[in-house]
């Protein structure tokens, strides 16, 4: 089936305008009487829940946090972009939709991309006038950065804090409209499943995560931000109750899922130490700008201290391999490389599972030339921050480092306004697929969360909202029952397997599989491969996992089984996904498919399209729908860092 | 290394007690957490129930985890959570007391797991500037004095962990409220609002059962962000002007 | 006044008043030290200070009634506080380490139970003469007017008899008690009052420790030096010395 983002035609640069002209717009008398289902509470939620409160709807939230407050948009230390030009560097709102289409390597909506440009701007002023503490100049004005090799300084930034103060931001509104009684909030509770009736998204069911208890909630349309699903690698740098078991289960009912296989892979994170790890640690790839990265040039030379090995016997290939810009190549490239070395044996550090997988990022020279200071003057809180998590001193040794799994720019199919395949069921956020393509730039994920909260979901939800004005429902009803007691089969299923081996043993093991076959390269062998692997975990997993405890009451290894369980399903899908785009595209790189220099190569001949999958069956390969991508403004081009 | 662990087991229906188990092989470079994670999976193979924390993003900023170890809130690194303290920081053979936040505001749930929503009450109450979405001029009509952005900044960067509640004597919580009360009442957007603010967080701080401020200053101690107790006199000085204008 | 009610009822407001009581207490407090210093000066000024507080009727009792007042204010306030902060932490940590508290800071209550108890006594013992019924007796002959003797009846406080022994003791451990207490409630004061200042911050401590450490000095010295008899030789010889001069002057009129 060829799918229909629905975007607004005509001129682009009054697209939005003349959309939001044209759609269905709810009375304020009329808007108390439509409730809406937000789940999830980060940049985008919080900010959806709060904006359609203060208009007049009824929201109620979800988060399985014990607060708001924790999303894990809050880790996000960069900034966020904006086209303010308050630098006068040329920026605009073209410019800023310009690059991001091109770093999205055209396979994003242009529409969508440049409603993001446009209202970018709106953000920064609304989060000012919440008081969003962002870094300023002596004159008082806002301090803006330049960011991920942008050319214009368009990032706002609020030290390495800037997705904690914008989601305090989003939070505090959000507080605000529950202290008013305007939203109800759930905290501690995770969302189930998705209840249709009549073929609309009309509830949710919900576990409390302290009681046990699992119940259905009924509204007129239900909004899903739960964020992306990083944690199919086990490692990655998400938190750790990240799941896409929201996304995952409203696929499962019929709403389309859109290019899983885009995954952003970050080049600086902290290496895995050892078998016990729970997580990794993402530091600014801004250390790029004065480290040398290098591994030694001998497999022999693995194990010795870095000190002790030789210049000449020390590679520094990506100074070797991209001379024009070296050590600054893009995160991709960055991150690919370092596999390669590392499966060429030339990994140094832990030994972890047989192998080492680290390389070096050296400041030697930089603090020969530049003096310790200096460096401690730029990157002080960095430096910090690795000493404190491996107890060395990269003042002293070179840090190690390897790239990590940090952002999904897949993500349930939506339309122009942000509505699923499904009527009624509306996503926002990382939980979307819409407007980053196959790659992000820095600091555009704050900006595509909030976005996509306060200032696009609030006014093209009442599109549907005042088309369909939905009948009323309630928890009776059949469609809600039967969903509730899903839920509670799957729960005794996997409370009675009873099995030997605890629900990490498996997400371990499928981590490792998508991170050898389905992470930083991928080939169509080894994504065949994945393929068989992925069911057979699967399939040991509903054998033999073994989850102590009770289901009516608090259970965190139940709750990791449930969502290492859809992981296990939804793995499937990426890997179909990946295996079926048989080009390379910003973070999806097929080895089949790449430049003489090793770049991406596109192919956009036969892939310009949105690949939306429809659920068939557990096990069963999924159904592609296809969503055509045209490029009117920006011209398509290949790319060259060599 | 191998540590004597003495951890607080309560689930909602008991007093609780603390039970001793043996953390054996745990690796320096393994972090608090992931050592506690190696406990619980033998417990899980065991068949006993693993002893639950609040923990998400493991990296010192969600404000999730947080417990007392050795009679210190976050451990004895100070400066950060427990999530990202390191095994190298303790020694083979030692022994560790772990305990859940103490206060009567913040219940316990389960072993080291307290519920925490007498903050977002808090908030609730007028911890926000009332701007409606899309209501917002320009960023720049507003210019900030450097300093002041920096010292609300400051203020921001609390996480809501509740250690300040927990290590203080008296269980308050004035270092958790008077830093939302300094970030806003410190910059002009915060302005109209400023006592109406602090007089409304203050009396759901008071109402939510947290203690009055002895100035013992345990709270700027263990505050993985360095929030100071500055603040607190700010928020004192703003709380008699609020009472002064009849708020 | 609704607006002080107000204030009242929420714990800063109680602070508030622990800190301006607890002012006017140390303030006090400041006073009766220097005036007891003047002991050393002799019999003459001491008695002379002494008669002169009491003659003046209007001082004495504004100070009086203001102490009358800020004493329950401050215990009663250290009360309600009490109360509030022991249902805030209903049950102790098994193990707690302090890290920034003082041993001053948490002994504020025990210490101010302890000044409490001791200022009963003091008043009893050298205001009321309730223990050495003798002192009320005590005239001094202050260039012929008859005042009371205050000055001996010091030196018979804490003379190096077992009752003066007893005194002496008493007496240094309430002081120690009161330093204690005033190094954390000054500091703690201006901290209730808002009174900080980027600049001056680090300051307010050791002002603090400053003015605890005077008041320890100087309340200790009387019945300190008074029992090794140096507060008896040095009244002697101001007196002496005073002679001499009367007879000095005499001379050079002569």
């Amino acid at each position: 089936m060829i799918l229909d983002g629905k975007c607004p035609t005509g001129d682009i640069e009054e697209a939005w305008d003349k959309h939001r002209f044209g759609i269905k717009v709810v009375n304020p008398s009329n808007k108390r009487k439509f409730k809406v289902i937000v789940v999830g509470t980060g940049l985008a939620g919080a900010s959806a829940a709060a904006s359609m409160a203060e208009m007049g709807y009824q929201v109620e939230t979800f988060c399985y946090q014990d607060s708001p407050r924790r999303a894990h948009s809050i880790a996000a230390q960069g900034g966020i972009n904006a086209a303010k030009n308050y630098q006068n560097d040329g920026d605009s709102v073209f410019r800023l939709f310009y690059d991001t289409v091109k770093g999205g390597d055209f396979r994003s909506r242009e529409r969508n991309v440049y409603r993001l440009a446009q209202v970018s701007n709106s953000i920064i002023d609304q989060a000012v006038a919440q008081g969003v503490p962002f870094a300023r100049e002596y004159g008082g004005l806002l301090g803006n950065r330049s960011f991920g090799g942008a050319q214009v300084s368009r990032t706002f930034y609020a030290a390495g804090q800037t997705g904690q103060q914008l989601l305090l931001g989003a939070y505090q509104a959000l507080a605000r409209q529950i202290g008013l009684k305007h939203v109800v909030h759930h905290n501690r509770t995770e969302m189930q499943d998705l209840i249709l009736v009549d073929g609309q998204a009309r509830g949710i069911v919900t576990r409390n995560l302290i009681t046990g208890e699992v119940k259905s909630h009924m509204a007129d349309a239900v909004v899903l931000a739960t964020g992306g699903y990083g944690n199919v690698y086990y490692l990655s740098t998400n938190a750790m109750g990240c799941n896409v078991t929201a996304g995952f289960q409203a696929y499962k009912r019929g709403a389309y899922f859109a290019n899983p296989c885009y995954v952003q892979i970050h080049p600086t994170c902290i290496p895995v130490h050892g078998e016990f790890q729970s997580k990794l640690t993402l530091m600014s790839e801004s250390l790029r700008n004065d480290g040398r990265v290098w591994v030694p040039r001998s497999k022999d030379d693995v194990e010795k201290p870095a000190g002790d090995i030789a210049e000449a016997d020390r590679y520094y290939y990506l100074e070797e391999r991209y001379p024009a810009f070296g050590n600054l190549v893009p995160r991709d490239v960055a991150a690919r490389n370092a596999k390669y070395v590392c499966d060429d044996g030339l990994g140094v550090g832990h030994k972890v599972g047989g192998e080492r997988r680290a390389v070096y990022l050296d400041f030697a020279d930089a603090i020969k030339r530049d003096g310790e200071d200096a460096i401690r003057e730029k990157y002080g809180n960095l430096f910090h921050m690795y000493s404190k998590i491996t107890g060395e001193n990269p003042y002293k040794v070179p840090m190690r480092i390897y790239p990590a799994v940090h952002y999904t720019m897949g993500g349930l199919w939506v339309d122009y306004n942000l509505m699923s395949n499904v009527p009624g069921l509306h996503v926002i956020g990382e939980a979307n697929f819409s407007d980053h393509g196959a790659n992000r730039l820095g600091a555009s994920a704050l900006m595509q969360g909030l976005a996509d909260g306060y200032f696009v979901l609030p006014y093209t939800i009442g599109n549907f909202l005042w088309s369909e004005r939905p009948e009323p429902v309630t928890n009776d009803c059949a469609e809600a029952k039967e969903a509730v007691a899903q839920v509670k089969g799957r729960i005794t299923t996997l409370m009675d397997i009873k099995g030997s081996k605890p629900v990490d043993y498996f997400h371990r093991q499928l981590g490792k599989v998508m991170y050898d076959k389905v992470g930083i390269s991928r080939t169509g062998a080894g994504l065949k491969e994945a393929l068989e692997q992925i069911p057979a975990i699967r399939e040991e997993f509903w054998k033999n996992v073994s989850v102590p405890g009770k289901a009516n009451s608090l259970n965190p290894a139940l709750e990791k089984a449930g969502r290492v369980a859809d992981f296990l399903e939804f793995a499937e899908m990426m890997a179909h996904d990946a295996h079926d785009r048989d080009e390379s595209a910003g973070g999806h790189f097929r080895e089949e498919h790449q430049t003489e220099e090793g770049e991406a190569k596109r192919n956009d001949e036969d892939f310009s399209f949105v690949a939306a999958w429809e659920f068939k069956g557990v096990g069963v390969k999924p159904e592609l729908h296809k969503e055509p991508l045209s490029f009117d403004y920006v011209k398509l081009s290949q790319r060259s860092y060599k | 290394m191998n540590l004597t662990l003495k951890v607080w087991r309560q689930s909602t229906d008991s007093d609780g007690r603390f039970e001793t188990y043996e953390a054996k092989d745990v690796s320096t470079d393994a972090s608090f957490l992931e050592m506690l994670d190696v406990v619980n999976d033998k417990l899980e193979g065991e068949g006993q129930e693993p002893i639950v924390f609040d923990h998400d993003c493991r990296e010192g900023i969600c404000g999730a985890c947080g417990f007392l170890v050795n009679g210190v809130a976050h451990g004895p690194e100070t400066g950060t959570t427990i999530c990202q303290t390191h095994m190298r920081r303790f020694s083979d053979g030692d022994s560790l007391t772990i305990e859940p936040w103490r206060a009567s505001a913040f219940p316990v749930i389960k072993d080291l797991m307290v519920d925490r929503t007498a903050f977002d009450k808090i908030i609730e109450s007028g911890g926000y500037v009332s701007v409606r979405t899309g209501a917002a001029p320009d960023a720049h009509t507003m210019p900030v004095n450097k300093h002041d952005a920096d010292d609300a900044f400051n203020a921001a960067t609390c996480i809501g962990c509740g250690a300040c509640v927990a290590a203080c004597p008296n269980a308050a919580a004035m270092l958790f409220t008077a830093a939302k009360v300094s970030h806003l009442g410190m910059l002009p957007q915060g302005q109209v609002e400023r006592y109406e603010r602090v007089a409304s967080m203050v009396d759901t701080m008071e109402e939510a059962g947290f203690g009055a401020c002895s100035n013992h200053g345990e709270c700027e101690a263990v505050c993985p962000k360095g929030v100071s107790l500055n603040y607190i006199a700010r928020m004192n000085r703003d709380l008699v002007m609020a009472k002064l204008k009849g708020l | 006044m609704s607006w002080f009610t107000n204030l009242y009822a929420s714990s800063i407001g109680k602070k508030l008043i622990m800190a301006l009581t607890g002012l006017i207490i140390f303030g006090f407090a400041v006073g009766h030290m220097s005036g007891n210093l003047l002991i050393f000066l002799g019999p003459d000024v001491f008695n002379g200070y002494a008669a002169a507080l009491k003659g003046n009727l209007p001082l004495l009792w504004v100070t009086r009634l203001t102490l009358l007042a800020a004493f329950p204010l401050h215990i009663f306030s250290a009360i309600q506080l009490k109360r509030l902060n022991a249902a805030a932490r209903p049950s102790n940590y098994g193990e707690w380490q302090p890290q920034a508290s003082t041993r001053s800071s948490r002994t504020m209550i025990y210490g101010g139970v302890v000044l409490l108890f001791f200022i009963v006594y003091h008043i009893l013992h050298f205001t009321l003469h309730i223990q050495q019924p003798e002192f009320a007796a005590l005239t001094y002959n202050l260039d012929g007017e008859q005042v009371h003797g205050a000055f001996e009846m010091v030196l018979m406080g804490f003379a190096p008899t077992g009752m003066g022994i007893f005194h002496v003791v008493l007496y240094l451990a309430a002081m120690v008690a009161l330093c204690l207490h005033i190094y954390h409630g000054v500091w703690s004061a201006m901290q209730s009052l808002g009174l900080n200042h980027p600049k001056y911050n680090d300051l307010r401590k050791r002002v603090a420790a400053a003015f605890a450490f005077v008041l320890l000095i100087g309340f200790s010295a009387g019945p300190l030096l008074t029992i090794a008899g140096v507060t008896k030789a040095a009244g002697e010889a101001f007196t002496k010395q005073s002679v001499d001069q009367v007879d000095t002057d005499a001379t050079v009129r002569r």
